[in-house]
């Protein structure tokens, strides 16, 4: 089995969380609760015929006044980057995000979750512009979440 | 012997602080009596396990621990991990060269206390975007200056019209009250204005609908809404109703506001009604389109003639309405004589010649104006009978 250290990265209350209970436990609450410090969840998981085992890292979001601390950075082999669709600036935040984990870690890779599409009209979504490796996600319906981690991990195997 | 001392310190000091002692391997060679409860492990803790097994925390983390072996680096630490439904801080510290020691420190109150803050300080930024969002998407500009002169916020239609930047705006006094309307000296002064019934401000060639209100004493929050196109629309019916669509002179009603302002002033004027001669006939012989050409040219004269000394409205059919800024009944009746000369003088193309009557009076006293008017025009109607082509004055009865 190979264990893999991946983060979640991106603005407060985009939905790091919520992606990471409905990926590990299958579950979603509407309640916001303010992610503090770092929390592990582990994962099992099979991809292409290889089993792995994620430690995903929920990390706390970085606030207009507190960026997220990069000494939870190290050693991550790939980290999701998390946007609130209903906030624009939260995508707009994701370059500098995406820039702070490749300075500790050059060689990981990332991919990018739009979240809570839910929240958009159907007719709306085709408009979204998608840069590579980047899903519309929701975990209150259970859009996308599986795909977006399976991506990673193989970009991380590639 | 000094992390010794650090593990006991801890203890005497009730920071309930757990400890793990790791061989180069990373495998647990001793560990404190209350560590398994601590960190909630469904396994047994034993020698010779991995230490990954029970603080995932650390993967990832192995070159920094390399380091703290070697001696390269004394310690480092995780902190703040959400672990057991507690929080705790993970300090990696070298104890020997064969041994690393992690001290596990329960923070769980004070960092639910933290928490609490930055919970409701992110529903706050939250709300604060919410209200941004709603504020920027109103087609209003919208700003909140304070009684020291400053913009202490302003939207994003306020931003774009001045084009300045948000955090620009906020640094000095930009006296941007001063382009403002007849060109303010203060944000309070203009609030004072409004407060006292203005409700257009005018800023370079645009109109705005403007509304201000203290939203506390130091803050007030003034709307401006433009309205330029609507102000250019307005202007456009005003001067439709208030001019005669044929001879662009004031319509009557026009004339008799104008007229009744003065009476209401002690301001002396004189009053006169002219009348085209014969015109019935050239309407009959010439067509009408000719007798609206003439009305036109005829209303051209009485205009120029009369060019800020008062004003020209016409009555109906062939007869005006001067309304005279004067004192003295010579300068009236004299005006008025220069004008039926001109008329007469002047060619009125096919007709071959065209005069006009005119009736004059002055006002005196408390007169209303249909007194006025039905003596000037029992002057024209004496000047008619005259033999037309005159000028008559009454004046007021004592």
């Amino acid at each position: 089995m190979i264990r893999k250290k991946i983060l979640l990265l991106g603005d407060f209350h985009v939905g790091k969380t919520s992606l990471i209970r409905r990926y590990v436990d299958n579950a979603f609450s509407d309640d916001y609760l303010t992610t503090i410090g770092v929390k592990i969840s582990k994962k099992a998981l099979t991809v292409d015929a290889m089993d792995y085992e994620l430690l995903i890292w929920d990390i706390e979001g970085a606030t207009p006044v507190k960026k997220i601390p990069t000494r939870y950075f190290a050693g991550a082999a790939g980290a999701i980057l998390v946007a609130d669709l209903t906030r624009p600036e939260t995508i707009e935040g994701l370059s500098e995000h995406a820039l702070r984990f490749h300075a500790v870690n050059p060689k990981s890779v990332c991919v990018r979750a739009y979240n809570k599409v839910d929240l958009i009209p159907e007719e709306s979504r085709k408009e979204i512009e998608l840069p590579p490796d980047t899903f519309l996600t929701s975990a209150k319906d259970n859009i996308n979440v599986v795909r977006l981690f399976e991506t990673l991990v193989r970009r991380i195997a590639s | 012997m000094k992390n010794v001392q650090k593990i006991l310190n801890a203890i005497l000091s009730k920071n309930v602080f757990e400890y793990l002692l790791l061989d180069r391997r990373y495998r647990i060679v001793q560990f404190s009596a209350e560590i398994e409860s601590f960190l909630g492990t469904e396994k047994q803790i034993e020698v010779g396990d991995s230490i990954f097994e029970f603080l995932p925390e650390l993967v990832g983390s192995e070159e920094k621990m390399q380091k703290v072996f070697d001696g390269e680096k004394s310690s480092f630490a995780i902190t703040t991990v959400s672990k057991n439904d507690r929080y705790i801080n993970l300090y990696v510290d070298h104890f020997d060269e064969k041994n690393l020691l992690i001290l596990l420190q329960d923070i769980t109150e004070i960092t639910k206390i933290r928490q609490k803050a930055l919970q409701y300080s992110n529903q706050t930024t939250l709300l604060t975007e919410t209200l941004k969002k709603i504020i920027n998407s109103q087609n209003a500009m919208i700003f909140l200056a304070n009684t020291e002169n400053r913009i202490e916020f302003a939207n994003q239609k306020f931003l774009e019209y001045f084009n300045v930047d948000a955090q620009e705006i906020l640094k000095k006094d930009l006296e941007l009250y001063r382009k403002m309307g007849p060109g303010f000296q203060s944000y309070e002064e203009m609030h004072r204005a409004i407060s006292e019934g203005m409700k257009e401000l005018n800023i370079g060639e645009d109109v705005f609908l403007v509304e201000a209100m203290h939203i506390d004493p130091a803050n007030i929050l003034f709307t401006l809404s433009k309205m330029t196109e609507l102000a250019r629309q307005r202007k456009e019916l005003q001067e439709e109703v208030a001019y005669d669509q044929l001879t662009q002179v004031y319509r009557k009603k026009i004339f008799d506001d104008k007229a009744c302002e003065l009476l209401k002033s002690d301001q002396p004027f004189a009053i006169a009604v002219v009348d085209i001669d014969n015109f019935k006939q050239i309407n009959d012989r010439y067509g009408h389109l000719v007798g609206d050409d003439v009305l036109r040219s005829f209303a051209k004269l009485l205009r120029r003639e009369i060019d800020g000394k008062g004003e020209v409205a016409r009555w109906g059919g062939e007869e005006f309405l001067l309304l005279i800024y004067t004192d003295s009944e010579k300068e009236a009746v004299e005006l008025c004589e220069k004008i039926r000369r001109t008329i007469a003088e002047k060619r009125f193309d096919p007709v071959p010649e065209l005069t006009a009557s005119c009736g004059v009076t002055m006002r005196r006293g408390d007169e209303n104006l249909e007194t006025l008017l039905a003596r000037a025009d029992k002057a024209l109607y004496r000047a008619k009978g005259e033999g037309k082509n005159r000028v008559v004055y009454i004046p007021p009865v004592d």
